[in-house]
């Protein structure tokens, strides 16, 4: 593993080896990225200090290059830089605002490595500015010279390439979903169920998180056996099913709006009604939010979290549930992209409350939850993993508080960082989807006759 | 032409000269263009909005104010200051004389702002990543805000301070544009900006009776 310390690392080198040429291009984008929120938001910054503790990373290492202010700081001085009267007057420990091979390499360390993307910050800004956005510009600004690092952009390559970011040849998808849908007609009893592909003019189109095919796919036959109870017209795509969009973290908009997009094409291909994305915080943000921004055009069709759907059948009654099966204390992490950035706020509490007996929440919840360290393209970037695992400590410590046995969270990448906390800080919990959960509490009416 | 005169027109000169910059640095957000939004809204803006500059102050709905209430206490009373020292040098300047309970309520206004705003700088000095964070305008920006409430709370006790007062009020007047004191209208630009954001998301206000 290259480390970011590592003298010998190519990336490093790479960024010590930027020509004037690159530098300028990447000045240039940074500029044609600013519109009057952005640059209202770079002028806005009083250096109030109040959002340090916001920071999952400055709570933990106490190191100044994580401070959101700092973060902002570095992105500002080379806005100022670039444009404001007077700008250097705002001089301090960020730099003279210059973007050279320093000022790159601060940006990558503090902006790809000290940050989840998570938006707390932004959220209890005195001012309100918005740091998670005026980051994510400078990871575009970045991604636009070729300097997203290796880990993530490889993410990125894989599923604009493959077509989906583990790269699963589609045949394996589909055995994959031909021996779940065998594993549904045994849990179900009806030999009839099935997880339908490329089925046209159904009403919802789901998308998943390749990791639930590659290594968790009874978290998708939960879905499956969900759908199947409420007798949901559904189908899933054999070509772009990925709900996964490393492009909102790597910063590069042109393959984040081109992933979005094949998403859209397979609604168009397929008639459905609804796109339906499954449980993936920034697979939701990107696919509900960020999309159209990126595509420039407004969807013509309803764009919702398996959540919401989900919520609307226990609501409407379309499956029952028995949370007598699931006894042990049950708590819920909120992922930052579905909750804070996503506005999918009470829907999952309301259906822990019907599936399981005892539902605790954390403290602080909802969209103030703290990050579990996971986003922002964290997992994928190995070089700072070590500093991922430490940051994660406040999640465990809020885990460990609620005296939970199983932790649900309605996120892929959240689940990937909450095994590694549940080994690292020994934590003794179960994690599970929303799905899963549901899926176990599930009371199934035979159909077949 | 008197010297009080003359301080007068200095006053509102830097005044509209900072009005005018400010308005330039306003109209200049918009020369960067503006992006239409396209993603169906969930949540209304307007009650974003509504919230950014309603609730979300308040200090139990922003974990950053309720951790430092001090802080956060020591802000709103420092602007409270600021807001009578600019209301008090509109009193001066106009020759307005206050009733004795009102100059004694400006003056009690003017110490808490004084004290709130060396509160804050000595607070900016002595914590490492405050002091990390800070560069020259955010000193200058305090002590001149400082010496501004300093001089109007003087200029109430006595005559011959009526003149540092507009002085100092003409060289703030004239740095606001130019540092971290541009707030004064940014602030409102971007507490719109977070409250369409968290608004259209349905986020904020808290949708908590949704379900």
């Amino acid at each position: 593993m290259a480390s970011d310390k590592d003298p010998k690392d190519p990336y490093l080198e790479r960024i010590r080896q930027l020509k004037p040429g690159q530098l300028e291009s990447a000045l240039a984008s940074f500029k044609r990225l600013l519109d009057h929120k952005t640059v209202a938001n770079l002028q806005s910054c009083v250096n109030c200090g109040l959002c340090a503790d916001s920071c999952h990373y400055f709570l933990v290492t106490g190191e100044t290059e994580a401070i959101p202010a700092y973060k902002l700081k570095l992105v500002t001085s080379v806005f100022r830089k670039l444009l404001s009267l007077l700008g250097g007057l705002a001089r301090g420990s960020e730099g003279d605002g210059a973007l050279d091979s320093q000022m790159v390499e601060k940006w990558i360390d503090s902006l790809y490595g000290r940050c989840t993307l998570c938006g707390r910050c932004t959220l209890n800004c005195t001012m309100g500015i918005n740091i998670t956005r005026l980051i994510r510009i400078a990871r575009t600004t970045l991604a636009s010279i070729d300097l997203v690092p290796p880990g993530l952009q490889s993410t990125v390559t894989t599923a604009v390439e493959k077509g989906n970011n583990m790269g699963i040849p589609r045949e394996e998808w589909l055995d994959t979903l031909q021996w779940l849908s065998e594993e549904l007609q045994m849990e179900v009893g009806d030999h009839k169920a099935h997880l339908p592909v490329d089925k046209p003019g159904t009403k919802l189109l789901y998308t998943v998180n390749p990791r639930e095919p590659k290594f968790f796919p009874l978290s998708l036959l939960a879905t499956a056996k969900i759908f199947y109870a409420a007798s949901e017209s559904w189908t899933v795509s054999s070509d772009y099913y990925d709900v996964t969009n490393y492009g909102l973290y790597s910063g590069d908009d042109g393959a984040a709006g081109l992933l979005s997009s094949r998403l859209r094409e397979s609604m168009v291909e397929l008639g459905a009604k609804t796109l339906i994305l499954g449980e993936c915080g920034h697979g939701y943000n990107s696919n509900r939010w960020e999309a159209p921004e990126w595509l420039v055009a407004e969807d013509k069709f309803q764009v919702k979290s398996i959540i919401q759907i989900i919520f609307d059948y226990i609501r409407q009654g379309h499956i029952k549930l028995d949370p007598s099966r699931i006894q042990k204390r049950v708590t819920l992490h909120d992922p930052c992209n579905l909750v804070r950035l996503g506005g999918i706020i009470e829907e999952q509490r309301f259906i822990l409350r019907n599936a399981v007996t005892d539902f605790v929440e954390m403290s602080p919840n909802r969209e103030k939850n703290y990050c579990c360290g996971g986003g922002g393209g964290q997992l994928s970037m190995t070089r700072y993993a070590k500093r991922r695992l430490e940051t994660g400590r406040i999640k465990a410590d809020q885990i460990r508080k609620t005296g939970a046995k199983i932790v649900v969270t309605p996120c892929h990448n959240c689940i990937d960082q909450l095994s590694e906390l549940n080994r690292e800080y020994d934590l003794k919990v179960e994690i599970k989807t929303v799905s899963e959960v549901v899926a176990d509490a599930l009371v199934i009416e035979k159909k077949e006759k | 032409m008197s010297l009080f005169a003359v301080l007068k027109l200095g006053v509102l000169a830097s005044v509209l000269f900072c009005l005018v910059v400010l308005t330039v640095m306003l109209l200049q957000t918009f020369t960067f263009g503006r992006r239409p939004t396209y993603a169906h809204p969930q949540g209304s803006s307007f009650a974003g909005i509504v919230y950014a500059f309603g609730l979300g102050m308040l200090p139990w709905e922003k974990e950053s104010a309720a951790q430092h209430i001090w802080t956060y206490a020591g802000g709103i009373l420092y602007h409270a200051g600021i807001l009578m020292a600019m209301l008090f040098l509109a009193t001066v300047l106009l020759r307005i004389s206050l009733p004795a309970t009102l100059l004694q309520a400006v003056r009690i206004l003017l110490i808490i702002g004084v004290v709130s705003g060396v509160a804050l700088l000595i607070k900016r000095i002595l914590q490492p990543h405050m002091r990390f964070l800070s560069g020259g305008d955010d000193y200058l920006a305090n002590v001149l805000v400082d010496l501004l409430l300093l001089l109007a709370l003087t200029a109430t006790f006595t005559e011959t301070m009526l003149v540092p007062f507009p002085v100092i009020a003409i060289i703030t007047f004239i740095y606001i544009p130019f540092g971290k004191l541009r707030h004064c209208v940014f602030y409102f630009y971007t507490r719109v900006l977070f409250g369409v954001f968290f608004g259209r998301r349905g986020v904020l206000p808290h949708p908590s009776k949704k379900a």
